[in-house]
């Protein structure tokens, strides 16, 4: 899933960064703000960043690196918007009922991608950074602690929580 | 036998914060161990186990999500932009007169294909001069020179250029119909190409320039939408709702009398207005029509 990332120690650019992992950004930029319209501008955020050289590049996955700046620019962004009023959490579908099951088959076999991305959404911002993290990006909680600066502790308390919010929202 | 906050061996100890670590292959040797040792004697955390790893594969297994089309290269042609601006606007709804413009939504299935030339900086509609175009042909279909309902003239008497030049190289004819919509003509406007469309007594000019957008050069009035998923503009020009959109590396302008905010429209509708499908639908249906169509994705 990584691209190796430039062997050469070139930098690269945003231009670059948009041409060859749109594609990913977009997808992290989605997982993370749950709203198209965010997503975009999130994005061109991290574009930016990248643009004016604010973000220091490091040996290492050129999509770490990214996730570090997009995880990174979604909390300044969520933080920024905090005094306001806050923005539409989605609704979350009524969840089909059937017969109970245990919990396990019965997330993976009801749950459509746009309700889990729902209840995605619905995570506190810092919970849900961990939890995309880990498991949209595959970071290990060191290198989640890393991007975010945060003890290891803190990050398996925050997925720990944030999968638990899910969960209840899923099942 | 409290699952919480009591410090007992570790046999006893429930997972708590640990399971995420545990699923993750985050606990060392002995941490995992002692895990180990617990679950095997606890039913408890292992329904707790078993619905985590249920969610978080649910996670794992969401697919990439694709870029709305075009939106990359807007961004590439234009350069990042921040926006503070757009975030204020952004929420706007889509009023009313959008619905009557995606129900025709099938016209830029159609329209791609021009010859395209880039302009770096940025291209910006003449909506003043769009308005009065489209005017001027509304008034030419209105007064007998369009085809009426139901026959499939696509070359009106008024009209001022011939298929040829609006389709410069390698265009896809301008259907007839689309849908109930007909083509009754075909100009070239000012830097670009206008196809006129009508239903009855409803016209709808849809103009293309090559290049791409630069939102600044719409003012102040201009509302950023989102309709399906799809990024675009919205304004109102002397009566005219005007919708201005990207595709691929055209900009794309319709013009239609304003037909009112949703909040003043009677909820019973015509049924021939009445759209099935949902707008976002429509719009969806119609970026996926247009890159299949002619291989344009963004």
């Amino acid at each position: 899933m990584s691209t190796p990332p430039t062997a050469d120690g070139h930098v690269p650019t945003w231009e670059e960064v948009a041409r060859t992992h749109g594609r990913f950004l977009y997808t992290l930029a989605y997982r993370l703000t749950g709203d198209h319209d965010d997503a975009q501008d999130l994005v061109q955020e991290v574009l930016l960043r990248v643009r004016r050289g604010l973000t220091t590049y490091q040996a290492g996955s050129l999509e770490g690196w990214l996730s570090r700046i997009t995880t990174n620019a979604f909390l300044d962004e969520m933080r920024r918007r905090k005094r306001r009023p806050l923005h539409v959490v989605p609704d979350l579908p009524e969840p089909a009922r059937g017969v109970a099951t245990d919990p396990e088959s019965e997330i993976a076999r009801q749950r459509l991608p746009d309700e889990v991305q729902a209840a995605l959404a619905a995570l506190p911002p810092d919970y849900r950074a961990a939890v995309v993290l880990s498991d949209v990006v595959g970071y290990g909680y060191a290198e989640i602690a890393e991007a975010l600066g945060i003890p290891i502790g803190t990050v398996r308390s925050r997925i720990h929580r944030g999968r638990a919010i899910l969960r209840e929202k899923l099942t | 036998m409290s699952m919480l906050g009591d410090r007992r061996g570790p046999l006893e100890e429930h997972l708590g914060e640990r399971a995420s670590a545990y699923l993750d292959g985050e606990l060392d040797a002995s941490e995992r161990a002692a895990a180990d040792a617990h679950l095997a004697g606890c039913p408890a955390c292992r329904a707790a186990m078993a619905g985590e790893r249920a969610v978080r594969d649910a996670v794992r297994a969401l697919g990439p999500v694709d870029p709305p089309p075009g939106f990359l290269d807007g961004v590439l042609a234009r350069g990042p932009q921040a926006s503070a601006h757009a975030r204020v606007r952004r929420r706007r709804r889509v009023p009313f007169g959008l619905a009557q413009l995606a129900a025709t939504a099938a016209v830029w299935i159609v329209i791609l294909g021009f010859g395209i030339n880039r302009n770096a900086d940025g291209v910006a509609p003449d909506t003043d001069g769009y308005v009065t175009a489209h005017a001027a042909a509304a008034a030419n279909v209105m007064t007998g020179g369009g085809a009426s309902t139901g026959t499939n003239s696509t070359e009106a008497t008024g009209t001022t250029t011939t298929p040829t030049t609006i389709a410069p190289t390698g265009a896809a004819p301008l259907p007839s119909r689309l849908g109930d919509f007909v083509l009754v003509e075909r100009r070239v406007a000012p830097g670009a190409v206008q196809a006129v469309y009508s239903r009855g007594d409803e016209v709808v000019s849809v103009f293309v320039q090559a290049g791409m957008l630069n939102p600044r050069a719409l003012g102040r009035g201009a509302e950023r939408v989102n309709i399906g998923g799809l990024p675009g503009y919205w304004l109102r020009w002397r009566g005219n709702d005007v919708l201005v959109f990207q595709r691929g590396a055209a900009v794309y302008t319709v013009v239609t009398p304003s037909m009112g905010d949703v909040d003043r429209v009677p909820p019973d509708l015509p049924a021939t207005r009445a759209p099935s499908p949902s707008l976002g639908d429509r719009f969806r249906a119609a970026a996926d029509g247009l890159t299949d169509c002619f291989g344009l994705a963004g």
